[in-house]
């Protein structure tokens, strides 16, 4: 699994694989760690990297991962392929249409809009649910809806396409 | 101690967050039941919660609701309280507020409105000290406009001299003058600001101590006469003149420095007629000379570190001081024991300009351990909005000695994890790790000396970056669908790449 985030302004990637004694191989800017997992939740994290245990507080909201650990606060953002579309591509095509994705893991609790429907730049269009927080997924363009590609209680992963807007 | 306060029935508490549960919490113990009221954005806050009646006062603005006088008294009566505990901030030191509670006979548990009023206005508790023979600064009146005369008066002072807010508090329209050129423009600079902080745009001047530390004194005054003090707590950890780490006692004091300046703070007790909690507040000069600066009417954010090292519940004192009841004990009875310190965890960026910080409060895990006091007003859920003040807890400890008191600060401050609002935990643990702070040479100047360009820690970015992929990857995996129903996602997840994952509850692994 490959993972790109955005911390402090910068982008880093991590790999994280199954290794063969239960545990996993974390590829991490040229440096490679063994890590193992002794307990995990979405709110708290222990965990063995590279010989040393810590015990993390997690937070995840949006597409957002807060970590605390031992003093030191870190709040990651998923770089999903459609947020490097976009930081990359600049904003030129917003008056084109868009295609909103998933900017996180999570279900459709509530679908807001239909195929042909007129919409605003800012209107909501799904509600998202993820780590038990409702998040509403808003059109960054106003436009017509040409598809909407979800329905309620569908589970959706990051990047997965839910609306075009055209 | 221990035995019920009599004389009050009921008590309202008119404030929020930390000090507000804390205050309940010293009620319950008595078995006196609590009122809190709340903000129609404060429904669901922990002090509306915790209180055995809880009563809406009004919109989010604190114009509308904490600072609402009419609605707080109101609020106090329909419930059949008899008693209103201000807390700080908020109304606490507003002798209108006293007022309509002795108007509405209820009891104000504070000091006499007249008293707050008197010793609210700086200029009036200036005289008032020099009067009773307590050293105050070498300063003016107060001036509502530039005059040309303040040149000579600042000369006369000697610079640098500061140039301070009549009606002020928590250093808005303070300024720091180092020479006659800026004189003109730092005042009427001062004027604007506390015209549009407090409606009063009256400024003074005063000399300006070099590397001061800031040392008060808790008073307690009876309502029969008998005043004590509570010794002191140094509290020179300063940003922009707000405390943000206080400790008790102060290394600067011996016991005969510390005798002569519990004796003035006694004094300016009695000078003023106080009753009820209050703090003397001075600055000591590095030559052993204090000087008065003002009085706190009010039970101050960081009275837990004199509770720390007293071993007295300042609450429960104010609640038996305010029913009629004489202090329990004589000056010669109170007592200090090791060393504490409290600091104010924020909502605010330390790596942002300190600008507030707003959210929900996704994850909250505070320190414990012997010695380690946590004094909060959020829990996980909480949504910190930008109409309240940004104090969401205070962390105290007490340890034996300083040094063991600050190591213990450090370890309990890693320990905290507060998610989803940025705090300035972080920073917090940069002061309480400083060599000069480890040293004890602390002045009011120290952070803008020594921490005005703070890092961010960034030891364990590596076990980081593997937490937030593992947290990815199994909220990925929490929100899967059953086997089978995989729909038209794409061929590839987090949760398949990494074959079977192993949590804690489908592997045993765990604990």
């Amino acid at each position: 699994m490959n993972l790109t985030f955005e911390l402090d302004g910068e982008t880093v990637s991590i790999d994280l694989e199954p290794a063969a004694d239960g545990g996993y191989r974390a590829r991490l800017e040229g440096r490679e760690l063994a890590v193992h997992v002794h307990h995990i939740t979405p709110v708290y994290a222990v965990f063995t990297a590279a010989g040393r245990t810590y015990r993390a507080q997690l937070a995840a909201a949006r597409n957002a991962h807060h970590v605390a650990i031992d003093g030191e606060f870190y709040d990651f953002q998923v770089v999903t392929q459609r947020s490097r579309e976009r930081s990359g591509g600049g904003r030129g095509a917003q008056s084109g249409g868009a295609r909103i994705t998933s900017p996180m893991p999570g279900k459709v609790i509530r679908v807001l809009v239909e195929d042909g429907q007129e919409v605003a730049a800012g209107q909501g269009l799904l509600i998202l649910e993820a780590m038990k927080m409702e998040n509403e997924i808003r059109t960054p363009v106003a436009g017509k809806v040409k598809r909407v590609h979800v329905t309620a209680a569908q589970m959706v992963m990051p990047a997965d396409l839910l609306v075009e807007v055209e | 101690m221990g035995r019920q306060v009599s004389l009050l029935r009921k008590v309202l508490i008119a404030n929020r967050g930390e000090i507000a549960v804390r205050i309940l919490r010293s009620c319950r113990e008595l078995g006196i039941p609590v009122v809190a009221v709340y903000s129609e954005a404060d429904q669901a806050a922990l002090h509306a919660q915790l209180a055995d009646e809880a009563i809406c006062i009004g919109p989010s603005e604190a114009r509308a609701s904490y600072l609402n006088i009419e609605r707080v008294v109101r609020a106090a009566l329909d419930s059949g309280c008899d008693a209103i505990h201000p807390g700080y901030g908020f109304l606490s030191e507003n002798p209108a507020f006293a007022r309509a509670c002795e108007a509405a006979k209820l009891v104000f548990i504070g000091p006499p409105s007249e008293v707050i009023r008197k010793l609210g206005d700086k200029t009036e508790a200036r005289a008032l000290m020099q009067a009773a023979g307590i050293p105050v600064l070498p300063g003016t009146e107060p001036f509502p406009e530039w005059a040309p005369e303040l040149v000579t008066r600042a000369r006369a002072i000697g610079y640098p001299v500061l140039v301070k807010a009549a009606a002020g508090g928590g250093g808005k329209g303070m300024r720091i003058v180092a020479g006659e050129a800026q004189l003109c423009s730092s005042v009427e600079a001062s004027i604007r600001e506390a015209t549009h902080a407090f409606g009063d745009g009256r400024v003074f001047l005063e000399k300006l101590l070099e590397r001061p530390r800031h040392v008060e004194f808790q008073v307690l005054a009876d309502s029969q006469g008998h005043a004590v003090h509570l010794f002191e707590r140094e509290c020179s950890i300063q940003r922009r003149h707000q405390k943000i780490l206080e400790e008790a006692p102060c290394l600067a004091l011996d016991a005969e420095l510390r005798e002569r300046m519990g004796l003035a703070a006694v004094e300016a007790a009695r000078a003023a007629g106080y009753v009820n909690a209050g703090t003397v507040e001075f600055l000591l000069g590095e030559n052993r000379r204090f000087y008065f600066l003002e009085v706190n009417t009010r039970l101050q954010v960081e009275h837990p570190i004199t509770e720390m090292v007293t071993g007295l519940d300042l609450v429960e004192l104010q609640l038996r001081i305010a029913a009629g009841e004489p202090l329990p004990f004589a000056q010669a009875d109170v007592t200090m024991r090791g060393h504490s310190m409290e600091c104010r965890i924020y909502a605010e960026d330390p790596f942002n300009g300190f600008l507030p910080a707003t959210g929900v409060v996704l994850g909250l895990a505070e320190p414990s351990g012997p010695g380690v006091r946590v004094d909060s007003g959020i829990h996980e859920g909480s949504e910190v909005t930008v109409h309240y003040d940004p104090m969401l807890a205070k962390l105290t400890v007490k340890a034996s000695n300083r040094e063991a008191c600050r190591r213990r600060l450090i370890a309990a401050l890693r320990e905290y994890r507060i998610l989803g609002v940025t705090t300035n935990a972080p920073y917090m643990l940069a002061v309480a790790s400083h060599p000069e702070f480890a040293a004890g040479r602390t002045h009011t100047g120290f952070l803008a000396e020594h921490l005005l360009d703070v890092k961010r820690s960034r030891q364990h970015r590596d076990a980081a970056v593997v937490a937030a992929a593992l947290a990815f990857a199994s909220s990925a995996r929490a929100t899967a669908p059953g086997a089978g129903a995989e729909g038209d996602r794409p061929a590839s997840t987090p949760w398949q790449e990494l074959g079977h994952w192993r949590l804690a509850d489908a592997s045993g692994r765990s604990r």
